[in-house]
C-alpha cells in the first residue's frame, strides 16, 4: 500500500491523444499570453518555453472504485518550466475517449453511481498558456465489503505475563488494490495499547488482551479481533543479555552494563536490580557494586548477575579478561595490545611495534574507541616480508558489525587496500618498505575510510556482507593482523586518536569530537540546535564531563523543554534545542577530564538584533521652494528596538546629481533649479539600516 | 506641424551655472569649474519626408569608394542598428557607383565627393579628431568628420537622433525598436568632444573595439594615437638601460666594453634618466638624437599616430646630478629639465617634418611628457603682483609638447574643487601657465579592491569640467583594466557616465543616472535605484565623516567592517533580491531579456556578496555562506570577472570552492 510511484511517464503516451480529442475543452481555459511590460511598449512575441510537468502521487496498482461509495483521486502537483508550482485542476470523465465524453461535477467527494470505466484528468497551465494534461483510468465495480480471515488454528489463547506471544495471521479479502493491515494488543485491565510488530508482542499486564486487526485498502477499513488470557508469573523475567567489555584494565573503575530483569507481580511491570558478582579463576563469587566495579586480578574472570523475586532467582554469567596496563604503577603501553601468541609487542621510543612470528597473527587494542572519527598513524619499519596488513573494526556492542581493511602489495609493487577482501581495490601511496608514518582515518558521518593519501572510500557492507550502517553503538574495537608472513615482519602503531603511543607515554586528555555551531548569527526566538558531543578515552576508558551553556548574562539558558542547560542537567551525549531570549553571545562549553589530563572546548553562538531602526519625520515637507531659498529639512527622530544610540546622516541629492551633506547648524541655500531629494539614513548599534527620503522642487 | 528644436549646450551650461548663490557654509554647485567652450550644436526640425514609412525605405548608405576602415565601421554599425530598430537592412554603396542628387535618398558617411557637390565642409579646428557634423541636404543626410574617426562617431550620433541609441556597456545598449515610421529631420548638428582625445581605462570597454567606439572612445594604445608602442612610461623602451647603461657586454662569450654605454644619460639614482646628461652637452646632444631617431622611425612606420610619449619611470625619483640640481634651483621643479628635453625633441621632429625627408610623414603631432610623482610640479612661479603663475626664465612648452598631468595621491572621491585638492589645482595652474596642450591622467577605481565600490559619483563631473576648462586635449581615466567581461561595484554605471562626460562635460549628470536606471534595469529600476541611492548616501557619509577620505584612496584598504556595516550590505542584498523578484515573470515571455536583466542585477550582487563573505562570514550559516560564495563564483565566471588582486583563483581556494 505504501509503494508509490510517479505517473507522468506512465501516462505520457495517452497524453497526446487526449490533448487532441479535447482541444475544444482546453480552448475554453486557454490563458492569453501576458502583455510585456518592457520599455518597448508593445506586445512581445512569447518566447517558447517548455511545458509544465504534472507529478501524480499514484499507487503502483490503480484501485477500483466501489459503486456508491466515495472514491478519492491521487494527489498531484504541477510545476512550470522554471520549477515554480502552479495550480492543478482535476476532472473526472465518463467515456473519455468517445464522442459522448462528459465530465462529472462533484464538490468535495466523488461518489461513482455507475459501473464501468472512469477517467481522471489533471490539467495545469503555466503563465504563458502552455497547458499539459495527464490522465488515468479506474473502474467502478460492485464488491462485498472489505474483510479479513484470522488463522487462529495455531495461536495461544493463554499465556503468562512477560512471555513473547506470536499472534494470529490475517488474510484480507474483498480489497481493492493494495491493502494494509495493522495489529494492536489492547490490555483490558490497563487500557494500554501496544502495536504488534512482526507478529509478536510481550504482554506486560495480567488479564485479557484483545488482539485487534485494522485492515485498510484504498477505500475501506475493516476491524477484526480475538482475545488472549494473560496469567500471572511469580519469578523474575530476564530479557536479553549484557555485553561486557572485551578487556578490563586492572585497578580501573567501571560501570558494568545493566541486565534487564522485570517483575510482573503487582499489576504493573517493575524493574528488578540484580546482584552482581565477580568470579576470578579458582575463587568464590564476590559481590560487587555494578556502578563502580574495579577488577583486581589479571586474567580471565566472570561476572554473574542474579535477579531474585519471591525467593526465586534467575542468573546470567559472562566472561571477560582483565589486563594489567600499569594503571596504578605506570603505563605499560605494550599491554594495551592483547595478543595470544604469534605476535610480539614491543614499546618503542615512538610507537608500539607489532612483530609477527607466525604466518598469520594479530593483536587487539584492548579499549573500545570512539567511532565518530577514528584516526591512527602507523609505520612499516622492516622489509616487506608479509602479504597483507589487516585492520579490523568491530562494533563494541555488536560483534556482527565488523569491517576489515586489508593493505597489500600488487604484482607491480603498488600498495593498495581493499574493504572486507572485496574485489575492488584502492590506491594508496603507502610503501611497505618505507620507514615513514602513514595514517588511517574513519569518518562515521560518511562511513568512509582514508588510507594514506587515498581518496575517501565509503564502506557499504560489513565483513558478513550485510549493509553497513556504521558502528551503531558509537564505539568500536580495533585489531591488527599481519598475514602471509614469510619472515620477520612488523608494523608500528604510533598514534590512536589524540593519544601518542610510546614507551613511558602519558595519558592524553579525553578525545572529544563535536560539531562547532555553524549556522550564523541568530535572532531572538530562533530555534538553535546543539549537536551531541562524542567523547572517548584511548588509554583510559573513564572520564568526567562537564557540559553547559552560558547566555550573555552569564546564566544558563533553558532548552525548549524547560531544562536549564547547566552543568547539572546537560548530558554530553544528548542534543539540545533552545530559543534565545536576549541578544548577545551564548557559549557552549565542554570540559572532559580523566585521571591524566583534561580538555576544554568552547564555541559561541551570536544572537543579534536584526530589526532596523525607525526614522520618523516630523511635520509635512514643503514641496516647492524658490531659487535662493534656505532649506530646512524635516526633523527626524530615530527609534530602535534595542539601541539607545543610533547614527543618522542627512544628505541632499541636488539636481546636478551630487550629494551634499546637510548640517542643521548651517544654512543650506537652494541654488539649483530642479528636483531635490532629502535622504535620511540611520544605523543602529547592531548595524541595522533604515533609509527614508522625500523630494521637493526648486523653481525660479 | 513643424517643430523647431534648437539646443545649444553652451546656453544650457550658462543656465546651469547661473546659480551663483554659493555660501561658504553649504552650497550645491561649484562656480570655478565652468566650461563653456564645448561645441554641441543641435538644430533639428521636422521635414515632410520620411526615412522609413510603413516599414519601408528607399534610403541607402553611401561611403567613399576608398573609405577608411573607420568610415566602414561607422557605416556598418549604422546599418546594424538601423536594422535592429526598423527591421530594414540598408544597402551600403560607394560614391563611385552613383552621383549626388539632392532628391536622392542617401545617408552619406564621409564622402568628400558628395560633400563638395552638396557644399558641405568640415573644419578640423572646430571638430578636431573625433567631432562630426550631421546635416540634411535635400533628402540626404550627411555624416562627416574632419577626421575619419569623427565620421565614425557621427554614425552613433545619427543613431542617437533617430532611435535614441545609447550604449551602456559591452553587453548593454538601448535603442527604439519596431520603428515603422521615421520622419526625415532637417539636421544641422555639430558635435565635438570637449576633450579631444579620450581613452577608457576599463578593459570591458577597450577589450572590444566596437564597444570602445560605441561608447565614444578611441584606443589608448593603438596606432591611431600613439606612434610608439608603449603608452606612458616609455623611456626605457626608447633609451634602454640594458643597451645604454651597461658598461660591459658579452660578445661571443667574451666580456667587452659596450660601445653604446652612455652613463651620463641616466639619473644618479639609476631609476630614471638624466635630462641634462650630467651637464655634458655632447652627451645630451647624442641622447636627444637617439630619442629623435626613435620618434622619427615611429612616425615613418605609423602613419596615423600623432602622440609620441617621453615618459619617465613609475618611480618617485629624479636625477640629482650637479647640473640637474643647479637647474632645480632655477626651475624650482625637477620637471624643468624634463620639459627642456621634450622641447628639444619636439623641435627636432617639427624641423624634420618640414624637411624633404619628413614631409611625407608630416602631421599634427604632440610630444608628451608625464607630470607624475617627482615630476608632477611644473617649472613655473607665482607672481603675487599679477596673481598668476608665470614661466621661469622664459621656459614654456613647445607648441607640440603636451604635459600629462597625473596626480596619483589625490583622493578622486572628493571634488577637485574641495579645499584639500588646492595643491593639485595649483599644480595644474602652473602647467597651464607654461603649456597650452594639457593632457590628463586620472583614476576611477580602488586598485586594491576591484570588487568594492569606489565612489566618484559626486566628484567626476567636476574633474572633467576642470580638465576641459584647462584645455585638456588628451585624457586617460584609468579604471579596472583586468576584468574582461564586466565590472561590479556600480562600475558599469560609472563607465557609462564617464564615457558621456568625455564628450560633454556639462551633461545632465542626474538625468543620465535616471536614464541609465530606466533603460538598463527596466522593470528592476526601482529596487536597484534604492540600492544605488542608499549606497551613495552611505559612501558619501563614509567619505565625509567615516575616514574613507584619504590620500591615495585608489590604493586604500577599504575592505574594513567600519566602512561597510553588515546591516548596510544586507539591506543592499535585500534590494537585489527584490530586483530579481521583480523580473522573475519576464522569463515566461522574453527569456533573452530576462537573462540580460538577471545578469545586470547579479553583476552588482557580486560586490555585495563578496563583501558579506569577506568580512562577515561568521554571521551566516554554512549553507547560506556557501550559497553566497557559489553565487559570486558563478556570477564572476558567467559574466567574465576574472581578476581580483592578488589572485581570484586563490580567493576561490580560500573560500573552499575552487
Amino acid at each position: 500500500m505504501k509503494k508509490r510511484k510517479i505517473l507522468t511517464a506512465v501516462f505520457s503516451v495517452a497524453l497526446s491523444a487526449s490533448t487532441m480529442l479535447f482541444a475544444s475543452a482546453c480552448k475554453e481555459e486557454a490563458i492569453q499570453p501576458p502583455v510585456s511590460s518592457s520599455n518597448k511598449g508593445e506586445i512581445e512575441i512569447i518566447t517558447k518555453i517548455d511545458k509544465p510537468t504534472i507529478v501524480i502521487d499514484a499507487l503502483e496498482e490503480i484501485p477500483n472504485a466501489t459503486i456508491n461509495k466515495p472514491y478519492k483521486f491521487f494527489d498531484a502537483t504541477a510545476f512550470d518550466a522554471y520549477g515554480v508550482e502552479i495550480d492543478v485542476n482535476v476532472k473526472v470523465w465518463r467515456f473519455y475517449h468517445s464522442e459522448t465524453a462528459s465530465f462529472i461535477d462533484f464538490s468535495e467527494q466523488f461518489i461513482p453511481t455507475e459501473y464501468g470505466t472512469y477517467t481522471v484528468e489533471y490539467s495545469a497551465t503555466d503563465k504563458v498558456g502552455n497547458k499539459v494534461i495527464e490522465t488515468y483510468n479506474f473502474s467502478c465495480v460492485e464488491k462485498e465489503a472489505l474483510d479479513a480471515d484470522l488463522d487462529l488454528s495455531s495461536v495461544l489463547t493463554e499465556c503468562e505475563v512477560g512471555d513473547e506471544i506470536e499472534v494470529a495471521t490475517a488474510t484480507p479479502k474483498n480489497f481493492n488494490g493494495e491493502v494494509n493491515c495493522k495489529v494492536y494488543a489492547v490490555s483490558t485491565n490497563s487500557g494500554v495499547i501496544t502495536e504488534v510488530v512482526d507478529g509478536k508482542f510481550v504482554p506486560t499486564y495480567t488479564g485479557d488482551y484483545e488482539i485487534k486487526y485494522e485492515v485498510k485498502d484504498y477505500n475501506e477499513t475493516a476491524i477484526k479481533s480475538y482475545t488472549i488470557e494473560v496469567k500471572e508469573y511469580d519469578k523474575p523475567k530476564v530479557y536479553g543479555d549484557v555485553l561486557l567489555a572485551k578487556y578490563y584494565i586492572l585497578g580501573c573503575e567501571y560501570k558494568l552494563p545493566e541486565l534487564n530483569c522485570v517483575s510482573y507481580m503487582n499489576g504493573e511491570p517493575a524493574k528488578i536490580q540484580p546482584d552482581v558478582y565477580v568470579i576470578y579463576d579458582g575463587e568464590v563469587p564476590e559481590l560487587v557494586d555494578a556502578n563502580a566495579f574495579v577488577p583486581e586480578k589479571e586474567g580471565p574472570f566472570r561476572i554473574k548477575y542474579v535477579a531474585t523475586l519471591n525467593g526465586k532467582t534467575e542468573e546470567r554469567t559472562y566472561l571477560s579478561t582483565c589486563v594489567d596496563t600499569g594503571y596504578e604503577t605506570g603505563i605499560m603501553i605494550e599491554k594495551y595490545f592483547y595478543v595470544e601468541g604469534g605476535m610480539q609487542v614491543t614499546p618503542l621510543d615512538f610507537g608500539v611495534k607489532l612483530t609477527a612470528r607466525e604466518e598469520t597473527c594479530g593483536a587487539d587494542f584492548i579499549n573500545a574507541l570512539l567511532s565518530r572519527t577514528f584516526t591512527m598513524t602507523f609505520a612499516f619499519d622492516q622489509a616487506n616480508n608479509f602479504e597483507k596488513f589487516n585492520v579490523y573494526f568491530e562494533d563494541s556492542a555488536n560483534s556482527d558489525i565488523r569491517v576489515k581493511i586489508g593493505m597489500f602489495k600488487t604484482a607491480t609493487g603498488e600498495v593498495q587496500f581493499s574493504i572486507n577482501d572485496g574485489a575492488s581495490t584502492y590506491k594508496t601511496v603507502i610503501d611497505f618498505n618505507e620507514n615513514a608514518t602513514f595514517s588511517m582515518n574513519y569518518d562515521e558521518s560518511t562511513r568512509s575510510i582514508v588510507v594514506g593519501d587515498s581518496v575517501p572510500v565509503m564502506i557499504r557492507r560489513d565483513l558478513k556482507g550485510n549493509d553497513f550502517k556504521g558502528f551503531t553503538s558509537g564505539s568500536m574495537y580495533v585489531s591488527y593482523e599481519l598475514s602471509g608472513v614469510n619472515s620477520t615482519s612488523s608494523v608500528s602503531v604510533e598514534t590512536i586518536d589524540n593519544q601518542t603511543l610510546y614507551e613511558g607515554c602519558d595519558y592524553a586528555a579525553p578525545y572529544v569530537v563535536y560539531n562547532r555551531y555553524s549556522d550564523g548569527y541568530k535572532r531572538v526566538g530562533d530555534l538553535i540546535e546543539i549537536d551531541r558531543i562524542y567523547i572517548g578515552g584511548v588509554l583510559l576508558p573513564n572520564f568526567e564531563v562537564e557540559y553547559y551553556a552560558k547566555g550573555p548574562d552569564g546564566n544558563a539558558p533553558k532548552d525548549v523543554s524547560g531544562i536549564v542547560m547547566n552543568k547539572e542537567n546537560m548530558m554530553y551525549n544528548h542534543s539540545y534545542q533552545f530559543r534565545p531570549q536576549t541578544e548577545g553571545k551564548y557559549s557552549i562549553n565542554i570540559s572532559a577530564e580523566n585521571p591524566g589530563k583534561s580538555a576544554f572546548y568552547s564555541y559561541s553562538i551570536v544572537v543579534d538584533d536584526f530589526t532596523p531602526p525607525i526614522i520618523t519625520l516630523e511635520g509635512e515637507a514643503e514641496r516647492q521652494y524658490k531659487l535662493g531659498d534656505e532649506l530646512t529639512v524635516l526633523k527626524a527622530t530615530v527609534t530602535d528596538n534595542m539601541s539607545e544610540t543610533n547614527l543618522l546622516c542627512i544628505y541632499i541629492y541636488a539636481p546636478d546629481g551630487v550629494l551634499y551633506q546637510y548640517n542643521e547648524n548651517e544654512k543650506f541655500i537652494l541654488n539649483q533649479v530642479g528636483k531635490y531629494t532629502v535622504y535620511y539614513q540611520a544605523l543602529d548599534e547592531a548595524e541595522n539600516v533604515a533609509m527614508t527620503s522625500y523630494t521637493f522642487e526648486v523653481v525660479k | 506641424m513643424k517643430k523647431f528644436i534648437r539646443i545649444i549646450s553652451i546656453v544650457l551650461c550658462m543656465m546651469l551655472i547661473f546659480s551663483v548663490g554659493c555660501k561658504k557654509e553649504q552650497t550645491t554647485t561649484e562656480t570655478q569649474n565652468g566650461f563653456t567652450d564645448g561645441v554641441h550644436i543641435y538644430e533639428i526640425s521636422e521635414t515632410n519626408e520620411y526615412v522609413v514609412k510603413e516599414g519601408k525605405t528607399d534610403y541607402k548608405i553611401v561611403i567613399p569608394a576608398d573609405a577608411d576602415n573607420m568610415i566602414v565601421i561607422g557605416a556598418e554599425e549604422f546599418q546594424l542598428f538601423f536594422e535592429e530598430a526598423t527591421g530594414i537592412r540598408l544597402e551600403i554603396i560607394t560614391d563611385a557607383e552613383i552621383e549626388f542628387s539632392s532628391s536622392a535618398k542617401h545617408i552619406i558617411f564621409g564622402s568628400e565627393k558628395f560633400m563638395s557637390k552638396a557644399g558641405i565642409s568640415t573644419d578640423y579646428k572646430v571638430l578636431n579628431r573625433n567631432g562630426y557634423i550631421i546635416k540634411t541636404v535635400g533628402s540626404s543626410i550627411f555624416v562627416c568628420g574632419a577626421h575619419v574617426e569623427g565620421t565614425m562617431f557621427g554614425a552613433y550620433g545619427l543613431l542617437e537622433q533617430m532611435f535614441e541609441y545609447d550604449c551602456f556597456s559591452n553587453s548593454a545598449y538601448y535603442l527604439k525598436t519596431d520603428v515603422t515610421d521615421l520622419k526625415l529631420m532637417n539636421y544641422n548638428i555639430t558635435n565635438a568632444p570637449d576633450i579631444e582625445i579620450r581613452h577608457s581605462g576599463f578593459r570591458t570597454v577597450i577589450g572590444d573595439t566596437k564597444t570602445m567606439y560605441r561608447m565614444g572612445y578611441i584606443s589608448r594604445t593603438d596606432g591611431s594615437v600613439l606612434v610608439h608602442e608603449a603608452s606612458s612610461h616609455t623611456l626605457n623602451a626608447i633609451i634602454s638601460r640594458d643597451k645604454y647603461n651597461t658598461e660591459k657586454i658579452m660578445v661571443d662569450g667574451v666580456e667587452v666594453d659596450n660601445p653604446d654605454y652612455h652613463p651620463d644619460w641616466f639619473s644618479t639614482c639609476g631609476q630614471q634618466w638624466c635630462f641634462t646628461a650630467h651637464g655634458n652637452d655632447e652627451e645630451l646632444a647624442l641622447m636627444q638624437e637617439v630619442v629623435f631617431e626613435v620618434a622619427k622611425n615611429a612616425f615613418m612606420t605609423n602613419l596615423k599616430g600623432s602622440v609620441f610619449t617621453i615618459g619617465v619611470e613609475d618611480k618617485n625619483t629624479n636625477c640629482a646630478c650637479e647640473e640637474c640640481s643647479r637647474k632645480l634651483l632655477i626651475y624650482k621643479a625637477p620637471s624643468g629639465v624634463y620639459l627642456e628635453f621634450a622641447n628639444a625633441i619636439a623641435e627636432k621632429i617639427k624641423v624634420w617634418m618640414e624637411s624633404d625627408e619628413g614631409k611625407p610623414y608630416a602631421r599634427e603631432f604632440l610630444v608628451k611628457i608625464i607630470a607624475y610623482q617627482k615630476h608632477e610640479a611644473a617649472p613655473a612661479q607665482y607672481n603675487e603682483a599679477t596673481g598668476k603663475f608665470e614661466p621661469i626664465q622664459g621656459l614654456v612648452a613647445h607648441d607640440n609638447v603636451t604635459v600629462e598631468f597625473s596626480p596619483s595621491t589625490i583622493d578622486f572621491q572628493v571634488s577637485i574643487h574641495d579645499e584639500e585638492n588646492l595643491p593639485y589645482r595649483q599644480s595644474m595652474a602652473q602647467w597651464q601657465a607654461i603649456c597650452k596642450n594639457i593632457s590628463g591622467f586620472a583614476h576611477t577605481v580602488n586598485f586594491y579592491h576591484l570588487f568594492i565600490p569606489y565612489d566618484v559619483f559626486n566628484s567626476k563631473q567636476d574633474q572633467y569640467k576642470w580638465l576641459a576648462a584647462a584645455n585638456t586635449v588628451w585624457f586617460y581615466d584609468e579604471g579596472d583594466m583586468r576584468q574582461t567581461g564586466a565590472v561590479t561595484g556600480w562600475n558599469t554605471l560609472k563607465v557609462y557616465l564617464i564615457s558621456e562626460l568625455g564628450w560633454d562635460v556639462n551633461i545632465d549628470w542626474a538625468g543620465k543616472i535616471d536614464h541609465f536606471f530606466d533603460k538598463y534595469f527596466q522593470e528592476a529600476a526601482e529596487p536597484m535605484r534604492k540600492f544605488f541611492d542608499s549606497y551613495r548616501v552611505h559612501s558619501k557619509n563614509m567619505i565625509d565623516n567615516g575616514g574613507m577620505n584619504v590620500s591615495l584612496s585608489i590604493n586604500f584598504t577599504s575592505l574594513q567592517k567600519k566602512f561597510w556595516p553588515s546591516g548596510m550590505l544586507e539591506l543592499w542584498s535585500d534590494y537585489i533580491d527584490q530586483a530579481l523578484e521583480t523580473i522573475s515573470d519576464i522569463k515566461y515571455y522574453d527569456l533573452d531579456r530576462y537573462n540580460q536583466l538577471y545578469d545586470r542585477i547579479t553583476l552588482e550582487r557580486i560586490s555585495v556578496y563578496y563583501m558579506m563573505v569577506a568580512m562577515y562570514s561568521d554571521r551566516y550559516g554554512e549553507e547560506e555562506l556557501l550559497k553566497m560564495k557559489l553565487a559570486v563564483r558563478e556570477d564572476c565566471d558567467r559574466l567574465g570577472l576574472n581578476h581580483l588582486p592578488p589572485d581570484l583563483n586563490k580567493l576561490w581556494e580560500q573560500w573552499g570552492i575552487q
